[in-house]
């Protein structure tokens, strides 16, 4: 987030919405980042449901996970959200066995 | 955003005519301002006043991945040439070239560049290019995976030699690396035609990805060392924030055997295509492709080490279907948010 203005920004990983404009700032849009990004936490929580493991936003920035015990870890990119999930629940994610994310129990 | 430098990986196996290249195009007008970072000394002959040394240093960590191993020499030649090129007196630099050294995986190295956060600001990877040699090139294709994983990654491929008598023929050279990686853009070092300022340009990735209409009927998986590739059709346009959360547990899983990714893609969420590209598990920031170059489909090509096209194909119709049955019914993602355009700026400072 912006200290001075306190407009958030858009993320630094590379699948983040200010890449798909090429700047950091994307102030004219940052409503509609700011509803990829509630979406894409909605698609992380579906993919984790067999983990037992949920996440939340964390100020905008930053992913947090908890287990079901309460335990949290702290992702600040997607590419930390599957090794930090993969700690708490002591099992691996992998989108090739049907079991993950369209083939099993949720909705 | 800052200008980033432009970085050129050039890649290919011991004897096969990098330093020459190289040497050659630093001889052109195009050439000139181009800062070159090398692994050996040797008998380059490179004018040194516009070269690092790098050191071959590789430092492994975490699971022992080779391209999670981190390159600290050629970050650090990286970071004394940004700050070369910056210093006042000097001629500022244009471009930048890597010279591997004969045996090096470039993963490592494109891993490092992406990796680092000082690097991702400053430095723009545009290109990986292998030379091969029409000598000695097919048999070291054959012989050694090291050969092999440099073509895997490359997006330019460099045949030399071809003038020598004991040359193979230049169409068994690119039948061979097309088999490995079906999206090269090759040149022909002896063409008359052959252009360094193209091949060490900015423009030359995305000339790749035009051919990607031939890339269909691709499908290659080699029995002996299991390297093959594949090329997924995509939606018109893809849900970006559930396609590239699939992707990222993707090669999250999967990276060590997903030697590269890289593909066309139009996104719910940009008005314009965009080439993603990706080293076993590092990603670069997406490249936005003019919207003239428009008509290509979308698609995804796959350079795999022992991972067959099926599994991935199903496992994203299953992610995408998954993620739209997730929408919620009021905002679905083909609807446009670009109608702002003319909103007034926020200035940041």
């Amino acid at each position: 987030m912006c200290e001075v203005c306190a407009i958030f920004g858009a993320g630094e990983h590379w699948s983040d919405f200010g890449r798909l404009r090429n700047e950091r700032f994307p102030f004219d849009d940052i409503q509609h980042y700011r509803d990829e990004r509630k979406r894409r936490i909605g698609l992380i929580n579906v993919v984790l449901t067999p983990l037992e493991v949920t996440c939340e936003d964390w100020d905008g920035e930053a992913l947090m996970l908890f287990d079901e015990a309460g335990r949290s870890r702290l992702a600040p990119t997607l590419n930390d959200v599957w090794p930090a999930a993969e700690a708490l629940s002591g099992r691996l994610i992998d989108l090739l066995d049907p079991s993950f994310a369209g083939g099993g129990k949720h909705d | 955003m800052t200008e980033r430098l432009p970085l050129f990986i050039v890649t290919g196996f011991l004897g096969s005519g990098k330093t020459t290249l190289v040497q050659r195009f630093l001889k052109t007008a195009e050439g000139h301002g181009t800062g070159v970072v090398v692994n050996e000394f040797g008998e380059t002959g490179l004018d040194h006043r516009l070269m690092v040394h790098a050191a071959e240093n590789v430092e492994l960590i975490g699971s022992g991945c080779m391209c999670c191993a981190r390159r600290a020499d050629v970050g650090r030649a990286l970071y004394d040439l940004v700050r070369m090129s910056r210093q006042q007196g000097q001629p500022r630099f244009t471009r930048a070239i890597i010279e591997t050294s004969g045996l090096a995986d470039p993963s490592p190295i494109v891993g490092t560049i992406a990796r680092d956060p000082w690097l991702r600001q400053h430095v723009e990877l545009v290109s990986v290019v292998a030379v091969v040699d029409a000598v000695a090139g097919l048999r070291n294709l054959r012989d050694f995976d090291e050969a092999r994983r440099q073509v895997a990654i490359a997006d330019a491929l460099v045949v030399t030699k071809t003038d020598l008598r004991a040359a193979h023929e230049t169409s068994d050279i690119v039948a061979a690396a097309t088999t490995i990686a079906p999206d090269l853009v090759v040149h022909d070092a002896h063409d008359p035609d052959f252009s360094q300022a193209r091949l060490f340009g900015r423009t030359d990735r995305a000339i790749g990805l035009h051919r990607g209409s031939s890339f269909a009927a691709t499908e290659v998986l080699r029995h002996d060392e299991g390297v093959g590739s594949f090329t997924l059709s995509l939606p018109e346009r893809i849900d970006w924030p559930a396609f590239t959360l699939w992707l990222s547990a993707l090669l999250h899983r999967h990276g060590d055997r997903i030697l590269r990714v890289k593909g066309l893609v139009r996104t719910s969420a940009s008005a314009n295509p965009m080439v993603i590209h990706g080293v076993q598990h590092a990603m670069h920031p997406p490249v936005h492709v003019a919207a003239a170059e428009n008509d290509q489909p979308s698609f995804l090509v796959f350079i795999t080490r022992g991972l067959a096209r099926e599994p991935i194909t199903q496992s994203l119709s299953r992610f995408l279907a998954m993620a739209e049955a997730q929408m919620p019914q009021s905002a679905a993602p083909h609807e446009s948010h670009f109608a702002m355009v003319d909103a007034p700026r926020h200035s940041h400072h």
